[in-house]
């Protein structure tokens, strides 16, 4: 290093060790000509290094911060990926316990995704079923959630302690609970029938009664379809909108009062004002809270798709079937929000742009 | 954060005074829709916590006001015999205890390594930050269920560069412990860890650099700015965080069932299925009662986690509609 020609590699080599010196090194002559120094290997090195300048320099420390999940991502997440994409297209042949070793299938590569989607006719109807009724609860979400924001966002007494409640099922409505209802269910299908029917009787203001009101206005059957499903699902679609509910408040209280001002100076009425400021100022948060909710209900327990895939894994052992529909389900759920995603956006407005 | 937070308010009840000035021959209208308002709101939390009163008032029943077909929700004898019966069952203090280390152990060590690695995204332009960041998304929309034979398998041959074969000449098998939660949780891999890892990018991201730029001139060096500048100024969103993570990690089925299912190491979650294996033992065993079993064994489970958002709600609402995902 001592007999290098060049006096400013010293600074830049104290400064920050970006790149790797490379690891064969020619060896260092005494005298260079000026044509010899400039076309060393390590020349070019130096060269490259002072390219960087202070700033992207700066900018490698960034790797050091991200070291934990590029370790985490690469090391355990990755292979666990892939791996689970090798089970799919092998047949597993466990041996001695717990060892298990791959092989291919003898019926060709794609045997299980053939399975799948020609093979089981519930799988393919499950996803269409499954993406229909989320269709349904994203809309539903939305405008529930929209609406008790604009509600919560006023002054009304005891607002604190209604956003509090509001989000309480984020917290505690979770998997568990819904996994030990389910065993009620099923152990006690009886009772809860009972408990129903003798319900329904005793109030107007249920499913049924709905219905035969829809009916007796003649609504055609799929407006009344729909709504009788989101009365039916009110309960679940309240315990799933806490977050959206959370962030279009955020947005809410984010709007500069002073448009409301000057436009009810201007002399528009509340109603106006909802639709053209309150509306496209919220528009982000809107495209925010649909892939939220579509991510979120294609994952949640209860999923049709999910708990099928599920109940592969734990009573059937069938771990290639379930690896190759989790894989199909994938691509359904990626393809719907790339088509999802650039419709809503052509509606949301932005202030900046 | 208080000032900016009081400022909207002051102005809009400014707003709604002038409102109500302009209609106020039409104050009736204002009641009426508060009033509307009132009900709408007090339907929609009967109807969240109905089912966590029910459980309450089941708990109470004494096993013949089970039986008993008049006895609705209000007992006749008060009995605390299903809430002894159910702690027996769950193992409760024991798994109470295991729950609370692998909640404090993993929601600290996800808080730490989420943060250190939202800083990294938020604040350096670093070559394949796009794609890395594309990652940390794609972990967060894939559903678990998909590596999770594949995760488990990983583990259960756990052979992490190499080392184990190294020192221990074999693949170690590290489930049935909490070892499997330490690693995702330091690895930032872990559930919903790539949720955290964007909200605190956003909030780290709105910080000035004047703050940065002021440590680094005063001689720090990074990982001095970020612990001395930048981590006291993320107190509140981390403590955020940790809240999210403890609640998450306790209500948590899927990973406790993969990772502890079979081992000495049970958390309540699990323990809920140990009521099921405690029935048959049981002679007087009716439907309702096993239901009431149930239903204290979920209350038992939801309750210390009920006291710890009483606490900390204004957390865990707060840090949401602060963490920048709305600017």
């Amino acid at each position: 290093m001592a007999n290098e020609p060049y006096e400013n590699d010293q600074v830049v080599n104290d400064v920050e060790q970006p790149v790797s010196q490379p690891e064969a090194q020619p060896q260092l002559q005494e005298v260079y000509t000026t044509q010899e120094a400039l076309s060393h290997p390590q020349t070019k090195q130096l060269k490259k290094l002072r390219y960087f300048d202070l700033s992207t320099r700066r900018n490698f420390m960034g790797y050091w911060f991200i070291l934990p999940f590029a370790i985490g991502f690469l090391l355990i997440y990755l292979p666990a990926l892939i791996e689970a994409f090798r089970f799919s297209t092998h047949d597993i042949i466990t041996s001695s316990g717990t060892m298990y070793t791959l092989e291919t299938n003898k019926e060709g590569l794609w045997y299980y995704y053939n399975t799948a989607l020609v093979k089981d006719p519930d799988f393919i109807r499950g996803i269409w079923e499954s993406m229909a009724s989320m269709l349904l609860n994203v809309v539903i979400i939305i405008i529930y959630s929209l609406l008790m924001a604009t509600i919560l966002n006023r002054n009304i007494a005891g607002k604190s302690f209604y956003r509090a409640m509001l989000f309480l099922p984020v917290i505690v409505a979770t998997g568990i609970i819904a996994t030990a209802e389910n065993f009620e269910v099923t152990t006690n299908m009886v009772q809860d029938i009972e408990a129903a029917s003798a319900g329904a009787s005793g109030s107007i203001f249920n499913e049924f009664g709905i219905e035969q009101l829809m009916m007796s206005l003649n609504i055609n059957d799929t407006l009344s379809g729909i709504v009788i499903a989101a009365i039916g699902n009110l309960y679940g679609i309240i315990t799933c909108s806490g977050v959206q509910l959370i962030i279009f408040l955020a947005g809410l209280q984010s709007i500069s009062p002073s448009i409301y001002e000057s436009a009810t100076v201007e002399g528009a009425t509340w109603w106006e004002s909802f639709w053209k400021i309150t509306i496209p100022m919220i528009s982000p948060l809107i495209l925010v809270n649909t892939v939220y909710t579509i991510v979120d209900s294609f994952t949640q327990y209860g999923n049709q798709v999910m708990d099928e895939i599920y109940k592969l894994i734990s009573e059937n052992a069938s771990y290639s079937d379930a690896a190759a529909r989790s894989f199909v389900y994938l691509a359904v759920v990626g393809v719907l929000i790339a088509i999802v995603v650039p419709v809503v956006n052509k509606f949301v407005f932005y202030e900046n742009k | 954060m208080e000032a900016t937070e009081k400022m909207p308010v002051k102005k809009q009840s400014r707003f709604a005074r002038k409102m109500r000035s302009k209609m106020a021959k039409s104050g009736l209208v204002q009641l009426s829709s508060n009033f509307l308002c009132h009900v709408i709101l007090i339907g929609i939390v009967f109807m969240i916590l109905f089912p966590f009163i029910e459980k309450l008032c089941t708990m109470f029943l004494s096993y013949e006001d089970l039986a008993d077909t008049t006895v609705q929700y209000v007992p006749k004898n008060w009995s605390l015999d299903t809430l002894r019966e159910t702690m027996e069952a769950m193992k409760y203090w024991t798994s109470l205890t295991h729950t609370v280390l692998l909640c404090v152990l993993s929601s600290v060590l996800q808080t730490l390594s989420c943060t250190l690695v939202a800083y990294g995204f938020a604040r350096y332009k670093f070559p394949g930050r796009g794609i890395l960041f594309a990652c940390v998304l794609l972990v967060l929309l894939i559903p678990p269920q998909v590596i999770m034979t594949s995760l488990f398998m990983n583990f259960s041959f756990f052979n992490f560069l190499g080392l184990p074969t190294l020192i221990a000449g074999a693949p170690i098998n590290i489930t049935k412990g909490v070892w499997p939660f330490i690693l995702m949780s330091v690895t930032a891999i872990a559930f919903k860890n790539s949720l955290y890892i964007y909200m605190l990018r956003q909030f780290f991201r709105g910080l000035p650099t004047e703050i940065e730029e002021a440590g680094m001139i005063d001689g720090s060096g990074h990982f001095g700015v970020f612990f001395r500048l930048m981590l006291p100024n993320a107190v509140p969103m981390m403590v955020t965080i940790v809240l999210f993570a403890f609640s998450w990690q306790w209500t948590d089925n899927y990973y406790s069932a993969l990772f502890l299912d079979g081992g000495e190491f049970l958390p309540l979650s699990l323990q809920l299925n140990a009521i099921k294996a405690y029935l048959p033992n049981d002679t007087r065993i009716t439907p309702n009662y096993r239901e009431a079993l149930v239903g204290t064994g979920i209350l038992l489970v939801i309750a210390p986690l009920f006291l710890l958002y009483l606490v900390g709600q204004r957390f865990f609402v707060q840090g949401i509609s602060q963490s920048g995902i709305v600017g």
